[in-house]
């Protein structure tokens, strides 16, 4: 019987140019949706690659200065391959299926140059060229695609899967064979939203497969995610048409539903998280790093003379390097130590508003497929703040490390660079993401579970009932 | 006559059927969170904004004596004033910097983008009024209005009216008559409410011209619903029922407001793509470098530039060396380095300017197929935080740049002697540097830029009134003929 059913569903389909037009639509915007993020994953890592590659070829050019002069072959000007001028790129690379969601990426920093210097403010590489109109809608990717137009394709193919056959008056012939009606629907639904699915899958399967080597788990969890949530509202959509009688209301219901869980109920949750958990404002950190700044400038031959006189044995230097050097050194160092509580309030509220939201996500399973996605593609917020936080330990350890030469105004041994820690980005594995993800993706199931609960035929909750 | 009974039948039925009072008392609940949302929004960041303001100046005059040099590389911020009606519509405001470094030798780009501390979810969708009308107010317009055809003719009283002799333009002037009657009941609370916001609770920045720009978004968004409603009854009157005049109008209003705006923004962007930071950087850096050869450029040889520049001196001097000019020759050098790359940033800048233009060409474009992008572009305009604000806000930015280097430079030009390296200026001089006061620009500087799309909107305006009437006519006249 179901087999008779599935056979006169798709040969409904084929004659329906509604069901066409769906189809081509989902089919277009999913490809065309994966390439528009190759093509910025491409661009952006490719400009990674150049900014790392400019670094390094100045420290080359730097250290062939050291060694020039370590080995006597060169005369030494005070400018030359001063400690002060050591550098280290820090790039946060594209996540793993960063094509598939690229979310924040293409809006925050990715960019950061360790050097003593720079401090906090400073160290992150101009950025933020692009336009601001174009950046506020963000971008047609497939993840948008999955959370935003993937439920509405699925209720525009099956709002009228049993009450169009209400309308026509053929719902008694339907149920004068054995088959019941929910199995009517349960089939209709499983079939026509089997091939849109089916469509989407292809793309997002062709866009696991154009990620980088090594992304084959984080592309079966965003797999995993991407079925949940298509179950979920086909759990959904099952339990509405079956509740209502009327083509147009099950429409309005679940354009309703659809426009509360992805539209209503994410700004009211961000709305709510930025309004209860303010994240303390860019100004004041700046405002704070200016007066550092300016206090570190004022008492930089105080500074400078208290740090000798704790290492006398620092002060035979071999040549003097600029003033400027030293002075703009510690400045930064006092920058970095006076801003060190906002930074800290940043990250503190940032974690509350992160966990405040973390238990919003359950009003809506868009922000639970769209954390999940962002998260699984390493294209969310946190990655960036860890990106910056890891960028921020490196610059304070070089300095560290590069303290006491830059203080005595000596120059480093090519040993001494050698053994300087650069950076090096450590991401989320897939294991760390799944513990991320699992709570919110085993809801959706849940809710899954409930839906194929309440719509059985013996609850008295049932639609069929 | 009769086309005020059949307006004032459509209006009874409303009344009865309460679904008017519901959305009204619905569509005005939102609006009210969402513009409490944004008078909060505006009056922390314009808080911040003068707080930052103050200490900026604060640090700025307690610097000590100091080399002016030293100074313009520590230099000063100008912050962005957010103006009133960014509480109405944030437009683009959240996604271009809110401050720039007046640094010497280089035109920084702006800095500090509040969406890079706004998380994951706002990008999503940031609740707004001017979204609630964007995106929302159609819906509603939609639910009204579905059925002002499809339905008569599901329930046979289409055909009874006309078969009392009524013509069709009677019967579609009536709805039509309807149908603003309606819209004008949604629609007047809430613009009186956004009007009271405005002038009474908001905290911006004052707009000199607010209550231009506050007309013109009375003006857009009516025409922008109007087009709707006249879409819901053309598409209501070709349907043969309540459903499918539903089903086709809720595709349209998904098509139209939701997915199209977005395409046309991707579009855009694939089209033409954004700037390279890195690169866009990199350039900047080398027109900085570009006098100097290198910076610093201590022993290195002169740049042809600086030769030219250095016989410039020489000639206005009337000096065979350096040495014997009334002023240093590094003071002047620095001024006339500012000079040498101040056309190069303007053309650079002026580029990138273009390209984002070209950007917004292709949404443009696009604007045939969804008129959401053209009242996205009018409103953000009209409020003051759109990208082309934004951008005169940078300039204005330079502008003071330029003024604020050149006094420093000037200081050290006619005050440092012989040595400018080792002057410092003293304390008191700090306070004599210009302040940035300048405030949001007025409307009438973009009027140009903001007249295809208004164009755009009358005729898709038009258009839908043309097409309700074609299609009203035709359902009359097949009733009749039926």
């Amino acid at each position: 019987m179901t087999g008779a059913l599935v056979k006169l569903e798709l040969l409904r389909l084929r004659r329906s140019r509604a069901a066409w037009a769906i189809l081509a639509f989902a089919l277009f915007a999913s490809f065309y949706s994966v390439w528009s993020g190759v093509s910025w994953r491409e661009s952006h890592s490719a400009s990674l690659v150049a900014y790392e590659a400019a670094i390094e070829a100045k420290m080359d050019v730097w250290l062939e200065t050291l060694v020039a002069i370590e080995s006597g072959e060169r005369f030494a000007t005070p400018f030359d391959a001063r400690p002060s001028q050591v550098e280290f790129a820090a790039t946060h690379p594209v996540g793993p299926l960063g094509h598939l969601a690229v979310g924040s990426a293409e809006l925050l920093p990715a960019r950061a140059n360790i050097g003593p210097l720079k401090n906090q403010n400073l160290m992150v590489e101009r950025y933020g060229f692009e336009n601001p109109t174009t950046l506020t809608l963000g971008r047609f990717d497939l993840a948008f695609l999955i959370v935003v137009v993937l439920p509405l394709l699925m209720i525009a193919l099956s709002f009228d899967v049993i009450a169009a056959d209400r309308s026509r008056g053929t719902i008694s012939l339907l149920l004068a064979s054995r088959a019941s009606k929910q199995r009517v629907i349960a089939t209709r639904l499983l079939v026509r939203n089997g091939i849109l699915g089916g469509i989407v899958a292809l793309a997002v399967v062709f866009g696991i497969a154009m990620a980088p080597e090594g992304a084959a788990a984080f592309g079966l969890l965003w797999s995993l995610v991407f079925l949940a949530y298509s179950l979920f509202w086909i759990g959904l959509i099952y339990l509405v048409v079956g509740r209502t009688r009327r083509s147009e209301t099950s429409a309005a219901v679940l354009v309703s539903l659809w426009a509360l869980f992805t539209f209503a109920a994410p700004a009211l949750a961000n709305s709510a998280g930025e309004a209860l958990y303010p994240l303390p404002s860019n100004l004041d950190y700046l405002s704070d790093a200016r007066v550092a700044q300016n206090d570190a400038w004022k008492r930089r031959p105080e500074l400078t003379a208290k740090y000798l006189s704790d290492h006398p044995e620092l002060m035979a230097n071999e040549q003097e390097a600029p003033e400027f050097a030293h002075a703009y050194f510690l400045a930064n160092v006092m920058e970095i130590e006076s801003t060190a509580p906002i930074v800290a309030a940043f990250e503190e509220s940032h974690a509350r508003r992160s966990a405040f939201v973390d238990k919003l996500q359950f009003t809506s399973p868009a922000i639970v497929a769209q954390r999940a996605l962002f998260r699984i593609a390493g294209s969310d917020f946190d990655r960036t703040l860890s990106f910056l936080t890891q960028a921020r330990a490196a610059l304070m350890n070089l300095n560290d490390e590069l303290r006491p030469v830059i203080l005595a105004s000596n120059r480093m041994s090519t040993e001494d660079f050698a053994g300087l820690s650069g950076f090096e980005f450590k991401s989320n594995s897939p294991a760390a993401v799944l513990g991320q993800i699992s709570i919110p993706v085993a809801f959706l199931v849940l809710c899954l579970c409930l839906f194929v609960a309440l719509g059985r035929p013996g609850n008295r909750y049932s639609p069929f009932a | 006559m009769k086309a005020r009974v059949i307006a004032a039948k459509e209006a009874l039925v409303a009344r009865r059927g309460k679904r008017l009072w519901a959305l009204s008392f619905g569509v005005i609940a939102v609006m009210v969170a969402s513009m409490a949302i944004g008078l909060n929004r505006t009056a922390t960041f314009e808080t911040e904004r003068a707080a930052a303001a103050e200490s900026d100046k604060a640090v700025w005059l307690d610097q000590g004596v100091r080399n002016p040099h030293k100074a313009a590389h520590f230099s000063r911020y100008v912050f962005k004033p957010i103006p009133t009606l960014a509480s109405f519509d944030p437009g683009a405001i959240d996604f271009g910097g809110i401050a720039v470094w007046m640094e010497a030798h280089i035109q920084n780009p702006s800095r500090f983008r509040r969406a890079e501390s706004t998380g994951d979810l706002s990008r999503f969708v940031g609740l707004s009024p001017a979204w609630v009308l964007q995106v929302i107010m159609p819906l509603i317009v939609i639910l009204l209005l579905f059925g002002s055809y499809a339905g008569e003719r599901e329930d046979g009283t289409l055909r009874q009216v006309m078969s009392y002799g009524v013509s069709p333009g009677s019967v579609f002037k009536g709805k039509l008559r309807g149908a603003s009657s309606a819209l004008l009941k949604l629609l007047l609370p809430v613009f009186a409410l956004i009007a009271i916001a405005v002038f009474v609770f908001d905290r911006g920045y004052p707009q000199e011209d607010l209550p231009v720009r506050l007309a013109g978004i009375v003006g857009i968004y009516g025409i922008y619903l109007f087009a709707f409603a006249m879409l819901t009854i053309g598409v209501s009157a070709l349907s043969p029922s309540r459903r499918s005049a539903a089903v086709s109008l809720l595709a349209i209003w998904c098509l139209v407001t939701v997915l199209l705006p977005r395409f046309a923004n991707d579009a855009a962007v694939a089209a033409t793509p954004q700037p390279d930071s890195y690169q866009t950087w990199k350039d900047l850096e080398e027109i900085k470098a570009e006098y100097w050869g290198v910076i610093p450029a201590f022993g290195i040889p002169l740049t042809d530039i600086r030769k030219r520049e250095m016989a410039r001196f020489l000639e206005k001097f009337q000096v065979a060396n350096v040495e014997d000019a009334p002023v240093p020759w590094s003071a002047w050098e620095l001024q006339a380095s500012e000079e040498y790359s101040d056309p190069l940033y303007d053309a650079y800048y002026a580029g990138l300017n273009d390209l984002y233009g070209r950007q917004e060409d292709t949404r443009f474009w696009l604007t045939a197929l969804s008129p959401t992008i053209s009242v996205m572009a009018l409103s953000s305009g009209l409020s003051g935080s759109d990208r082309l604000h934004h951008y005169d806000f940078v300039k204005s930015a330079e502008e003071h740049r330029r003024v604020v280097i050149r006094q420093l430079n000037e200081d050290l030009l006619y005050n440092s002697g012989a040595d400018p390296m080792v002057y410092e200026s003293p304390t008191s001089f700090w306070g004599e540097v210009a302040d940035y006061h300048a405030g949001p620009p007025p409307l009438t500087n973009f009027t140009g830029n903001y007249l295809p799309y208004l164009l755009v909107m009358v005729l898709w305006a038009s258009g839908a009134f043309l097409f309700a009437r074609w299609a009203a006519f035709r359902a009359a006249n097949m009733e009749t003929a039926v």
